[in-house]
């Protein structure tokens, strides 16, 4: 497999979300604005990727007995470092987040292409597909966001999409929302993509 | 050869768990020490604009300018209309919000047990101290989508406007659940979910007032 193929699998044909059915959690939890959802797939990309990178360079020396010691502290690691950045420079993001950054560390996909990918194969191959299972994951972020906000605040990215006629609904503002709106995209990209059901 | 060896022996996974922890803990430590003026800064600005928020409106109503544009005028705003008191003035951080010479609110920042840990709240009174203008929890660890609701507007938003003091004893409050509406002034509706932490906040700002109201007395 080269490179390119590396980013389409794990970006778009093993998509994390709507393929293996991992980090629902957080994709239900901070969907409800594009900026928020942009930021966290940004900030999840980087601790994925960078996580790859390390536990790809340390694979032929690490004990197989504490391998996942190992991955939960270097991806806690990388999580750390994108909270110290989010506080200093974007502080109003990271008070909305809030607890949600530093639960990138629970979240399946890391642990999962760490285990299965990066732990095998060389550190740039486990970097680009760390960058394209975080893009993967960042995109079904950003589809469901684009619902959420649109239908219930009238906005993409906080600019006013529709007029004043636009009443809000807010169930989309709450979690229960992003649940089929999450069932609706694995269901159509399933029938189109998978020839599934 | 020698290498593979070592790395079957038993002692290797420690030595490389206790290596890798820290090298990682060193890069975050320093990641933090570098970032850590930036953090305290965002902190303060935060805090500053807080209590410039609660006494935006009482300003915009001596200056003439309104609250919108006070908040946008921040950190000259802050500059301008509030002022420290020293330390030692009272048990408690104070500030003095001044128009020319005319005092309009103090602001103090209070402090009170919560159901998991300390609360931090600013508040801000009427130069006779006796009226809430505005109540701002600033930091809690209360549960999440339950005590943690104390932050919300509606709660704090209630105390607005509240005489807290009758004949110089600060006033009982009390909570009645949040789904009914206040029919006497000192009822206030609690979060649902949350009693502790709802009188948590009453208790909190009880004795504070009193702490504050003590050395109102003393002078």
């Amino acid at each position: 497999m080269n490179r390119k193929e590396i980013f389409l699998v794990s970006a778009f044909r093993e998509n994390s979300v709507w393929k293996q059915v991992l980090g629902i959690c957080s994709a239900l939890a901070v969907t409800n604005l594009m900026l928020n959802s942009l930021i966290m797939g940004l900030g999840f990309t980087f601790a994925l990727a960078l996580s790859s990178l390390t536990t790809s360079l340390i694979r032929n020396y690490t004990p197989r007995s504490v391998r996942m010691i190992a991955q939960t502290l270097i991806i806690a690691s990388y999580v750390i470092i994108v909270d110290i950045l989010l506080k200093a420079y974007l502080p109003e993001i990271s008070k909305q987040l809030g607890p949600y950054v530093g639960l990138i560390i629970t979240n399946c996909i890391l642990m999962g292409r760490l285990e299965a990918f990066a732990s095998k194969n060389p550190p740039l191959d486990s970097f680009i597909d760390g960058i394209g299972a975080g893009a993967g994951y960042t995109l079904v972020l950003l589809v469901i966001a684009f619902f959420r906000e649109l239908f219930g605040f009238g906005s993409l990215f906080g600019i006013r999409i529709l007029g004043v006629w636009w009443t809000n609904w807010s169930i989309m503002v709450m979690a229960p929302s992003a649940f089929f709106l999450l069932a609706m995209l694995i269901w159509i990209i399933n029938k189109r993509y998978y020839k599934l059901g | 050869m020698a290498e593979q060896g070592f790395m079957e022996r038993p002692v290797y996974p420690v030595l490389f768990i206790i290596a890798l922890s820290l090298v990682f803990v060193g890069i975050l430590a320093a990641m933090y020490r570098m970032n850590e003026p930036g953090i305290e800064k965002q902190k303060l600005e935060a805090y500053e604009k807080s209590i410039l928020s609660l006494c935006a409106d009482s300003l915009a109503s001596a200056t003439g300018i309104s609250t919108p544009e006070i908040m946008a005028a921040y950190p000259q705003s802050f500059a301008d209309y509030i002022k420290p008191l020293p330390e030692g003035a009272y048990p408690r951080r104070a500030f003095e919000v001044k128009f020319g010479d005319r005092i309009l609110a103090y602001v103090f920042d209070i402090t009170g047990k919560g159901l998991w840990g300390t609360m931090r709240a600013l508040i801000a009174t009427t130069p006779a101290k006796d009226t809430i203008i505005g109540i701002n929890v600033y930091e809690q660890l209360e549960t999440p989508g339950l005590g943690a609701r104390i932050e919300e507007s509606w709660f704090t938003g209630q105390f607005e406007q509240k005489t807290v003091l009758d004949n110089g004893v600060p006033v009982d409050f009390e909570l009645i659940p949040e789904g009914q509406s206040a029919a006497e002034p000192n009822q206030i509706r609690q979060v649902t979910g949350a009693t502790i932490t709802s009188k948590a906040v009453l208790t909190m700002l009880q004795n504070e007032l009193r702490l504050i109201l003590d050395v109102e007395a003393g002078k």
